[in-house]
Order: structure tokens, then sequence, then C-alpha cells
């Protein structure tokens, strides 16, 4: 299992990447070409005063030195000042909290779901490698996989919400919510649609390494060693087989949970759904920097903390990983 | 006493590029308590012979002839009967003690999982039982060491758990793949020692490329090449005084005897010369050797050679 002092150091170095990475975005953002006075609003109006723009670079410490901003950003962030949007005016951490909570709302149960269904039909595909079954399923997999995202989501609004008027175009809830509030029924029933198709992306993913490791387990010799005690093939598959297979998922797993953080731009977009993806391409077109380094700060946490919980975990599952051992 | 006794028994795999035959028509019989070694170069075929009797081959194997066992024949048997027989009367010690292991599993578990299997041994006694394995294979500390995981332990040890396995249900015969390989001469030598204290008087079909090992442990011995049995006889005369020319020069390569290889490489499966397959090889072929296939003929009181030289 973990050893104590190598998990401090393990957080200690997860910090320094964490700071490696908020830097490297500070710089890239600022080195962009195009602000959001000569990207955006100019592209609205040819008249600014001159003392208007002044004043806007002033305001938000764009005349100072790069430098100076960056010591300024960092301390900032240590005190838990995010920042405020260029375009809305509004601090940063609750919007990207407001949007986020949206793209949860179809993230969350279809990434979850995803994983599991991949896992569950990769195993059994594994499983039965060279079968009729897993031959075709295989390739229903590859034929989903291998069309885009959004080709798929406007085929489904296509078919399940206009044709068949299963489910609404878009939006995230009916327009009754203007009286009656805002209803989870009705929420629920707007996010089904994008809920489905986002789970069956994930799922061929999982779908394809689980398949992977299940066929490279089978061919092992302890997978002999353990029919040739008088195992049935069940026991096998559940005893033997299965965690062995499921070692190398548990950090891919952990990342796409982590991913959920960005949103999923083309689902969003397709449905318009107010989530963090389409807040993501919107404040990148303004050059709405504040915002964007907010984000990004996030995915960062994120990727980071999945990292550390993945080899946590990993440790756990396989007993030849015993993290500080040297 | 027979114990298990195969007849005509051939393999083939069917893959891409066709049928490739592996195991040509091979009559084998080991009776109870004895020890036969089937010894052979890599790629002759020996470990496929001992997973067919386990009826382990993959699924694009075809097996036929018999391979009789307690009156009946493993080769028709299904995939339930098998299930029966396997690790209860006829267990087997797997090749590469490393990979053999499940490493997730503790040690522990993985010797008693047989128990479980084919013994109503539960419990408490489940856990004595195990020890008591443990401990007549020379592992110390058993309480603590069935607590353990494969990867902490040397190879040498991981053999001896592998064998711990297999004796776990006492079974009738005991198929042993390569008990030494990858381990070091001493560890070896142990390894050896402890297998002919434990095989004394149980029934061991040994498949070996090494004949050190074989005339270890072995009362009797096979010689395979290119799929099929060229020699068999007890494991004494047969090192003693080798009838085939292949068994000749496989004592010759010996270490012991000077490392004189045979001349040229055995021949793929599946393309093999009309006439005697090691003719090509062979350093007294005849001219009748290249188109006659010699057949496993009877010799002396107890020895059999494939070999026209001896018609």
């Amino acid at each position: 299992m973990i050893d104590g002092h190598y998990l401090l150091r393990r957080i200690g170095y997860s910090g320094a990447a964490f700071f490696v990475c908020i830097t490297i975005t500070f710089f890239i953002l600022h080195l962009m070409p195009g602000d959001y006075i000569t990207n955006y609003l100019l592209s609205l109006s040819h008249t600014i005063p001159q003392e208007a723009v002044d004043q806007f670079y002033q305001q938000y410490g764009l005349d100072r030195p790069l430098g100076e901003q960056y010591i300024i950003y960092i301390c900032n962030i240590l005190q838990g000042q995010w920042g405020y949007s260029y375009q809305y005016g509004l601090p940063v951490f609750p919007m990207i909290m407001q949007k986020l909570s949206w793209s949860l709302v179809i993230l969350l149960p279809a990434v979850l779901l995803g994983i599991i269904i991949g896992i569950v039909l990769g195993a059994w595909s594994g499983w039965r490698s060279g079968g009729k079954k897993d031959l075709a399923l295989f390739n229903i997999m590859i034929v989903f996989r291998a069309i885009p995202e959004f080709w798929w989501a406007i085929m489904a609004v296509w078919v399940f919400a206009f044709y068949l008027q299963w489910f609404p175009l878009g939006g995230f809830t009916s327009i009754s919510v203007l009286i009656s509030g805002l209803n989870p029924w009705d929420v629920l029933y707007h996010a089904i649609l994008p809920i489905c198709l986002m789970t069956s992306f994930v799922a061929t993913g999982n779908y394809y390494m689980m398949r992977n490791s299940m066929i490279a387990v089978i061919g092992e010799d302890y997978i002999t060693t353990a029919r040739a005690k008088g195992l049935d093939e069940r026991a096998v598959l559940w005893r033997h087989a299965l965690k062995n297979a499921l070692l190398p998922m548990v950090t891919m797993t952990t990342f796409q949970v982590a991913g959920i953080i960005m949103g999923n731009v083309f689902i969003e977009t397709v449905f318009s759904w107010p989530g963090i993806g389409l807040l993501t391409t919107d404040a990148l077109r303004m050059r709405d920097l504040p915002l964007l380094e907010g984000i990004f700060l996030l995915d960062a946490l994120m990727t980071i903390g999945a990292m550390l919980a993945a080899d946590i975990l990993a440790s756990y599952l396989d007993p030849r990983i015993r993290m500080g051992d040297q | 006493m027979s114990l298990l006794a195969v007849s005509n028994l051939s393999v083939q795999f069917e893959g891409r590029a066709g049928t490739v035959p592996v195991l040509d028509h091979i009559d084998l019989e080991i009776n109870t308590g004895e020890q036969v070694a089937l010894i052979g170069e890599s790629g002759c075929g020996k470990t496929v012979f001992g997973m067919s009797v386990m009826r382990l081959l993959p699924s694009n194997a075809r097996v036929t002839g018999s391979a009789r066992y307690a009156g009946r024949d493993l080769i028709l048997a299904d995939e339930r009967e098998m299930q029966q027989v396997r690790g209860k009367k006829i267990a087997m010690i797997s090749q590469n003690s490393a990979f053999a292991l499940n490493p997730v599993l503790t040690i522990g578990d993985q010797i008693a999982e047989p128990l479980t299997l084919h013994t109503s041994c539960r419990g408490n006694d489940l856990h004595r039982e195990v020890i008591a394995l443990l401990t007549s294979l020379g592992i110390e500390r058993p309480e603590e060491n069935m607590q353990k995981y494969p990867h902490q332990f040397s190879g040498g040890m991981r053999e001896r758990i592998l064998i711990a396995m297999a004796l776990a249900c006492n079974p009738d015969l005991i198929i042993a793949d390569e008990p030494t390989s990858g381990l070091d001469a001493l560890v070896k030598a142990q390894i050896l020692e402890l297998l002919r204290t434990v095989m004394q008087d149980r029934t061991l079909l040994l498949i070996t490329h090494d004949l050190g090992t074989a005339s270890a442990l072995a009362s009797h011995t096979a010689v395979m090449y290119a799929g099929e049995i060229v020699e068999y006889g007890p494991t004494q005369d047969l090192f003693t005084y080798p009838l085939h020319p292949y068994t000749q020069g496989l004592i010759a390569a010996s270490p012991s005897a000077g490392f004189h290889p045979i001349p040229g490489v055995s021949p793929a499966p599946g393309q093999v010369p009309s006439g005697c397959w090691f003719c090509p090889r062979c350093s007294c072929a005849m001219d009748r050797c290249s188109t006659v296939h010699p057949s496993l003929k009877k010799t002396g009181t107890n020895r059999q050679v494939r070999c026209l030289r001896y018609d």
C-alpha cells in the first residue's frame, strides 16, 4: 500500500506540476494575438473612445509588464481570487461553478454509466474474442466510433426530437419555467437524449480498452493454471481474469472522470445546453482571459488530482504496486 | 496397471494458412507409480501432448485418438467431466513459475482453490491443509507466507508453490511441464531433490528438454522428435544404450558428453521429409531411410525404437 512519506512527496510533486501548468497556461493565453478590445469590442463598433480603452487596460492591469501581471495573478490565486470576467464583469469562480453544474447534469451520469457499460461489454467481448457475437459487437462499435459525435447528435435530434417528438429539440428546460419555476423532471426530460448519446461515446472508448485488456489477460499462463485446477469458465473469468484485466482501466477511467470538468463542446452546442464547454469556446472567442484562466486552472487541479487518485487506487488493486517501495 | 493409456493421439492446429500437424499418432502408456519423462527439443510437441491430455488446448486444435483414464476416454469427455478430472485426478505443474501464478491473489488463496473446488474441506481445516502443504514443500513460516503475493517470492519458492497447488487434492497423475525452467543451478538441484521425494510413489508425466531432469526423476523416458515418439524405454537403459540416432545425438550434445551438436535443424511442423523424419540429420542414414517411414517397434524386452536399422 502507501508509505506516508512517499505520499507527502507525491503531493509535493503534484503541487509543483500544478504551478507549472498554470504558469504555462497564463503565458500562452496572454501571448495569444488580439485581446478583448481588438477582437470583440472593435467588431461591434469602430468608434470606441480612447479613454474607455485606456481605462479597460488599466482596470484589469493589462498596461503593466507581463511579468508583473503574472506575479499579481499568482498572488491572487493563492488568496483564492480568481478574477473578474471581461465580458460579464462578474467573479469567475461562481460563473464557472454555475455552468459546470449544468454540464455535470449530463456528464456525470453519462461518464459513470459509460464506463460501467464499456467495461462490462468489453470484458464480455474480450472473453469471447474471435467468436461471432464478439465480432458483431466489435464492428458495431467501430462504425459508431468512426462517425463523429456531432453527426450522431444531429441525427439523434432529427430522429428522436424532430420526427418522433419523444424529446425536446434542445435547451435545458421548457418555456414554462418562467411561470412554474425550475422543475427537475423537466430538466431530466431535456437531458435524456444528450445523456444517452454521451454514454454511448464514453462506452465505446472503454469497450475497446477493456476488450484488449481482457484478450491480453486470457493469453496469460495463470489463466491456464486456473483451468488446470478444474475451475469452470465462469470462475476463471470472475476470479482470475477480471481483476487483472481491470488494472489498466483504473488510470484511464480516473482521467475520464476528471475530464468531465471541461464539458463536451459538441453535445452542448448541438443541444444548446448551457454547460462549461460552451462557456469555454465563448470565452476563447472573446479573449476573456480571466475566465479562461479559471477554467484551465480547474482542469489542471482535477487532472493532477486524478493522477494522484489513480496511483493510490492502483496500489490498492495491484499488490505488485507498493507506492514508496524502493 | 496402466493409469493413462494414450493411443493414436494426433493433434493439428487449424490456422489461416491451413492445418498444421503438431503431434502424430502418439502411443504412450503410463502405469501407476511410474514416472515417465517426455523429452525432446523445443517445438517438438511435448507441451501440446500434456495439454491435450488435460484438454486445455485452444479451440483451433483438432485432437484425434484416445487417452484412456479410469475407464473413460478423456479426448471424448465433455467439459464438465474434464473439470472433475483437472486438479482432482490429473494435476498440472505449469511451465514458467513467473507467469503461472495469478499476480493479484495471495498464494494461500491460490493453493486453497483446488481444495475448495474438489473437496469438502472448509474454514479452519482448509487453512490447516494449506499450511501442511506449504510445510511439506519446505516453505518456511507458512502462516505468514500464505498471505503474500507471487511477486514476493523467488523463482524457486514459486516453483514449490506450484507443486503444492498440484499436490493439493492428491491427484492420481501429475503432469509437470519443465518444472525447473528458469532456475539457477543450485535452486534447480533443490527443486529436483524435492520433486524426487514427493514424486517417489506418485505417477508423474514429466515434460522436459533437460536430460538431467529426466534422468533424475523418471523411471521411463520417451524421446520425441518432430511430433512423434522415436524411442521409449526405462530411463537408465535408454541413457546408457541409446538406440535411436536422435537419442544418441541428444546425449552427445549434453555438456557432460562434450557439446557435440546434431547437424541441421528439426523440421517445421507440417514440413517433415518423406521417409524417416530424422533422416536428413542422421549420420548413419541408409538409402531406404529417405523413402520408408519407420514405425515404432519393440526391441528387446522393454524398449521401443522408430528406426529402420532395428527392423
